[in-house]
């Protein structure tokens, strides 16, 4: 049909209770008496990115495949250096590493995060993995992941030095210094164009203060609804992609809403 | 299993009515899009994309 990509999301264990931010704020999740799942309740069910894209990738010949987006700090650097690598090398080289830091608290500690620290995790992850994506032996030593030289994530992954890697955050903090620093894109969500507008410029600024070619930093807007008023608003705004969130039931459904999807966005 | 029911469609609807999306800045330009395009999806059997 000729969509680029496709994303699928991470949630790894959404606890039944928890907060949402600011931590005033609690939550159970639940179903309502007719059967009705509250907003964060569907979130607990989702499957496991790095499986789904696998599959995926079995049955895809050129559609680009990327996580939207994995929580690195819930999951351990050298395994995951190692699937990603081994899905680019199944997908000939389609793999797009969305990732971020998480949101909820409770899931990042239950799956041995740190919360107050999930972006300082997040980039030695990152840098571990690339030290073992891109060299024989690799080592690393920091704060959080400490290893001696190991092999691993063989064969390495088929997009040198790796796979792109997309940010996904708000624009708030230090997100911006984090894509220029150790990203190649920036994948918002639920930004308005205006807001895109603005962080697209950041972006630009930091990066020829870094040495970097703006250009080579994307910025891919989720979820974007599929109306071309909508896409156009996002690329007069500097957005170099745009994903829509489909929720099909069926089949058949799926199909449906991806024709209706490129019968009004793609040209 | 191929799919997942999200009965929470019928209550919230599709989500481009999930937010009030900010289109003060849009242009109204001939010709569709240019930017890339991808789907987000999950709890979807994806090699329904076959």
């Amino acid at each position: 049909m000729g969509f680029d990509s496709l994303w699928v999301p991470e949630h790894t264990a959404t606890p039944v209770h928890g907060h949402i931010a600011p931590k005033t704020t609690t939550y159970r999740l639940h179903l309502e008496p007719d059967g009705t799942p509250q907003p964060l309740y569907i979130s607990g069910k989702f499957v496991d990115p790095f499986i789904a894209l696998a599959r995926a990738s079995a049955v895809t010949q050129t559609i680009k495949l990327g996580t939207g987006v994995c929580l690195l700090p819930e999951r351990n650097p050298l395994l995951l250096a190692k699937e990603v690598a081994t899905l680019d090398n199944f997908s000939g080289g389609r793999f797009l590493f969305g990732i971020g830091a998480g949101w909820l608290q409770e899931e990042t500690e239950l799956m041995g995060g740190n919360f107050a620290h999930r972006w300082g995790q997040t980039r030695e992850a990152v840098l571990a993995m690339k030290e073992i994506w891109s060299k024989e032996e690799a080592e690393f030593h920091g704060k959080y992941y400490d290893f001696p030289p190991i092999l691993s994530a063989f064969p390495k992954p088929v997009q040198q030095p790796h796979p792109p890697i997309y940010i996904g955050a708000f624009a708030m903090g230090n997100v911006f210094r984090r894509v220029v620093t150790y990203g190649n894109g920036w994948m918002p969500w639920m930004l308005t164009p205006e807001q895109i507008r603005q962080g697209r410029a950041i972006l630009n600024d930091l990066a020829r203060e870094a040495g970097r070619d703006p250009q080579s930093i994307e910025v891919v807007a989720v979820p974007v609804p599929a109306e071309p008023d909508v896409f156009k608003a996002y690329e007069d705004a500097g957005a170099d992609g745009a994903v829509v969130f489909i929720m099909p039931r069926t089949e058949d459904e799926m199909v449906g809403e991806l024709e209706q999807v490129a019968q009004k966005v793609l040209a | 299993m191929r799919m997942m029911r999200y009965p929470g469609r019928e209550r919230y609807g599709p989500p481009s009515t999930m937010r009030p999306w900010n289109l003060q800045h849009t242009t109204q330009q001939e010709g569709g899009a240019t930017m890339k395009v991808g789907i987000l999806a999950y709890a979807v059997d994806v090699a329904a994309l076959a």
